[in-house]
């Protein structure tokens, strides 16, 4: 099974444990025209990085039950056929070593809860248009 | 049944007990079950309330409805929890499109009401959500709760007078947070965050300077966790008027400027351990070449927390490599300086 035979539109992955963020970001990817495919928690999220091919992009939590943001990073890293998906961390962690640990670990982007919609579109739509680019 | 109407007394307490108790277990599974079901049922009901008003708020952030459903009584705490959720997690003008929303909905009215509930988690909504709301016709009803005894409720107000205007509540609330011990000191930080750094920096500098003593250590804590441009020069004052141990400690754990290390070397040889503990970790988060050598010497201080914390400032500094450390430890005449070094090295390398 594979994203694009499954999707005709750019899919993107949100790993979110919170009901109504995930909600919200459903709901703003499925307006800009994006496949929104979602996971509650770590676990969940391991059997869609396994399951499907790679995404446009993977929009996630880094406090999850099960599997926390850095070990589904390091998962999504370890696949080569994954390796070059953009990652965006968005979560409520604001330490300067969370963030620093987070890039280091091969995170694409990290954004801060409380966030601004827009500008989390923009930052999607940019690191897609940096992925189509290369 | 012979034993039923049994003349022995024995016999029938026996059994009119057994009876009884099969009653009482009957009505206690009747009664769970019943509990099973009043929440079965509303957990439906607020699942299909919020299906209905989680894509109107999360569309009200692009436009306001013209028309809203009603809301019925039981289901304000829902939508008050919904709303306050998404106005945390969101920045910018999506907030102003929340804000219009719950006012075009009656929340404010119904939030003023609330606020006076007896219920704890009623008052911890209203105060959120009319905070959230900077709705300065409740100031007083909020001020009053910032004083109540549950400390929920309290730091809720607290929060919510800041959102509502910084300046008016610095005076109150600087006070309030150095007499209530019951206050968690990293939940008060987090929200006194939310101020902005000058207004919050200039009403803890002047409580530090005029506050009672006893009060000092814990403001400079807080005092610590916002960057001030001026923090040294308040804290060397506090210092100067306040010359006891435990306010030298909590400023030379706050020192972040090399302009303080006149003062962080002059307190390496106090009487108190905890402020030469403090003044060799300050040492090495901003000592210069110079200190490696203090701090050498602090190596052999009498006190094993001294000692400790000396060598990891050592290993802390920039300029000094685990090579570096290894000679110095060959070069210590003294055992506990030795030993401790030896302890450092070992730490070092596990990481």
């Amino acid at each position: 099974m594979t994203a694009q035979q499954d999707y005709a539109k750019p899919v993107v992955v949100v790993v979110e444990d919170d009901e109504s963020i995930g909600f919200l970001l459903n709901f703003m990817l499925s307006r800009e025209g994006f496949e929104v495919v979602m996971a509650t928690d770590g676990r969940q999220a391991k059997a869609v990085i396994d399951e499907i091919s790679p995404p446009s992009l993977v929009l996630l939590d880094l406090m999850l039950p099960y599997a926390d943001g850095y070990e589904l990073n390091a998962h999504i890293r370890a696949k080569p056929e994954w390796c070059d998906v953009p990652v965006i961390m968005l979560t409520g962690r604001s330490q300067e070593r969370d963030i620093v640990r987070a890039l280091e670990a091969g995170v694409t982007d990290y954004i801060i809860k409380p966030f601004q919609p827009v500008e989390l579109m923009a930052r999607v739509r940019r690191h897609l248009r940096v992925k189509t680019a290369a | 049944m012979e034993f039923a109407t049994s003349s022995d007394p024995i016999v029938n307490l026996a059994f009119w007990t057994g009876i009884a108790v099969i009653f009482i277990i009957i009505f206690m599974v009747l009664y769970v079950i019943f509990l099973r079901y009043m929440l079965i049922r509303e957990e439906r009901r607020r699942k299909l309330f919020l299906d209905v008003w989680r894509p109107i708020l999360i569309r009200s952030l692009e436009s306001i409805p013209d028309v809203l459903p009603p809301v019925k009584k039981k289901d304000w705490p829902v939508l008050f929890n919904l709303w306050n959720h998404f106005h945390e997690s969101l920045r910018g003008s999506a907030k102003d499109n929340l804000n219009e929303i719950a006012r075009k909905a009656g929340m404010l009215p119904v939030a003023g009401s609330l606020l006076k509930k007896r219920k704890v988690k009623s008052r911890l909504a209203a105060i959120t959500t009319l905070g959230l709301l900077r709705e300065k016709t409740v100031w007083e009803e909020i001020k009053n709760s910032s004083v109540d005894e549950h400390p929920s409720v309290s730091l809720a107000a607290m929060r919510a007078l800041i959102r509502i205007d910084e300046e008016r509540a610095m005076p109150f609330i600087i006070p309030l947070i150095s007499a209530r011990t019951d206050w968690p000191p990293a939940r008060v930080a987090n929200i006194l965050h939310e101020a902005s750094p000058h207004v919050i920096c200039v009403a803890l500098a002047d409580a530090i300077l005029h506050s009672p003593e006893p009060h000092i250590p814990l403001l400079i804590r807080y005092f610590e966790t916002i960057a001030c441009d001026s923090s040294t020069v308040v804290l060397r004052q506090a210092i100067e008027k306040f010359p006891n141990a435990a306010v030298i400690s909590a400023c030379l754990h706050a020192f972040k400027s090399p302009d303080a290390l006149d003062i962080v070397r002059k307190n390496l040889t106090h009487a108190a351990w905890h402020v030469r503990v403090q003044a060799v970790r300050a040492l090495g988060r901003m000592g210069l070449v110079y200190d490696k050598y203090i701090l050498i010497n602090m190596l052999c201080d009498q006190q094993w927390w001294v000692r400790y914390r000396a060598a990891q400032a050592l290993s802390s500094l920039p300029f000094i490599s685990t090579v570096d450390l290894e000679k110095i430890r060959d070069e210590q005449a003294d055992r506990y300086a030795k030993d401790i070094l030896i302890q450092v090295i070992a730490e070092k390398k596990m990481v």
